[in-house]
């Protein structure tokens, strides 16, 4: 397997004898990928989740709770996008949403 | 590459308990709280501070006040206590000298602790008793529908101030640093980690550990001062805090006008002796030399 390094001097992006350096050990590290749980009694639809997630992985839904809020739901085409950074826990006021690493 | 199995996050999954919940009461959830209050944030992040803790459970206590933040005991599943106007921190106080073991947080709001019980608050810090109080400042009376008081902008508006605030409102942690804290603090509720890390700090300090947590408070200050949306507030604090860990204290005042920054960082962190220690000093050379003299 070619490092990034070897690509990058096939597709004439750097010349070759260029010194460029990789870590070796890109490969034990991966991006995390978590499942976003909701409690949608405990909304309040304050609108900070969706606002403050740094993917922009949530929005605001088109169903209510028995208090008549809108409570989170996750962006079709954004699945596989929360990194499980947990802003939307901490940021959450009412106790009603977390991420969990899926195993 | 492509892994063989394929993981995915899926949509949002609906369930009944948070990860949270061993620590708080989930049966008395939704709280009180309007949308978009920065007491829930708090709440929040003193829960995540206690399940980081190495400090057991049983010997973690919450004590509040009155007023909204007053309400934060009653969601704790810990050994909580609600107390009388203003009198969190004097609860606290013997409860601190009785049972020095104890790893006790006041959580109370700035009419609770900065006004009424204002001298309880400056009294504290100058003993240096080992206690952590969390000030959680939205700048009015929210319960009693919106008051100016003693923390409230000069020239801010409320229900009792139509034409603007003319008091000067009190610089607490300027207040507290001088009274002699051993730990002096301020974030907003926007700060949601470097609230937990200061949160996780204070039961470290040995001594008065004090945080001011700046909060939205939209239906009765956010409203009058344009700042009517709980995000409002929020994105002003994203916008304008300034991280200044040594900043001058004597010139960090809030005033919420939209062009002034606002100052937060974990301003001081000092050895000094803490009350109990001193007490416990005092006991043991007297009943080294056998008593109180006759």
């Amino acid at each position: 397997m070619r490092t990034t390094a070897q690509v990058a001097v096939q597709r004439k992006e750097i010349g070759p004898g260029t010194i460029t350096r990789e870590p070796i050990n890109t490969g034990k590290f991966s991006k995390p990928l978590a499942r976003v749980y909701i409690i949608p009694e405990r909304c309040k639809e304050c609108d900070y989740c969706w606002t403050f997630c740094p993917n922009d992985v949530l929005e605001m839904s088109d169903e209510i709770n028995a208090s008549g809020y809108h409570h989170p739901k996750v962006k079709a085409g954004k699945e596989n996008d929360c990194v499980n950074c947990g802003m939307c826990q901490a940021v959450c006021p009412e106790f009603a949403i977390y991420a969990k690493e899926v195993a | 590459m492509i892994s063989p199995q394929v993981k995915t996050g899926g949509p949002v999954v609906k369930v009944q308990h948070h990860v949270n919940d061993e620590v708080i009461r989930p049966e008395r959830l939704p709280n009180i709280w309007c949308p978009g209050c920065g007491i829930g944030i708090v709440v929040g992040a003193y829960v995540r501070a206690i399940q980081k803790s190495p400090i057991a459970r049983d010997r973690q206590i919450s004590i509040s006040g009155i007023g909204c933040t007053g309400r934060v005991s009653g969601y704790l599943n810990l050994d909580s206590y609600h107390t009388t106007h203003g009198r969190a921190i004097a609860f606290a106080t013997g409860m601190a000298v009785a049972r020095p073991e104890l790893e006790i947080t006041v959580i109370a709001g700035d009419g609770d602790l900065g006004v009424i019980g204002g001298n309880h608050l400056i009294h504290a810090a100058r003993r240096n008793v080992d206690l952590n109080v969390i000030m959680v400042n939205n700048f009015n009376y929210g319960m009693t529908g919106g008051q100016h008081g003693g923390t409230t902008p000069l020239g801010a508006k409320t229900h009792t101030s139509p034409y603007g605030n003319v008091e000067t409102p009190f610089n607490i942690p300027y207040l507290v640093a001088a009274a002699g804290a051993s730990f002096v603090a301020r974030w907003t509720a926007m700060h949601v980690r470097q609230v937990t890390a200061a949160i996780s700090r204070m039961m470290e300090v040995k001594g008065f550990a004090f945080m001011e947590v700046l909060s939205p408070c939209p239906p009765t200050f956010g409203e009058f001062n344009g700042y009517p949306d709980p995000l409002d507030m929020m994105n002003y604090f994203k916008d304008k805090a300034v991280v200044d860990n040594n900043a001058d204290l004597s010139g960090i005042g809030v005033t919420t006008h939209p062009e002034d920054s606002v100052v937060v960082g974990n301003f001081v962190d000092r050895k000094r002796p803490s009350y109990q220690e001193l007490l416990g000093d005092l006991r043991a050379r007297v009943s080294a030399q056998g008593g109180a003299k006759k």
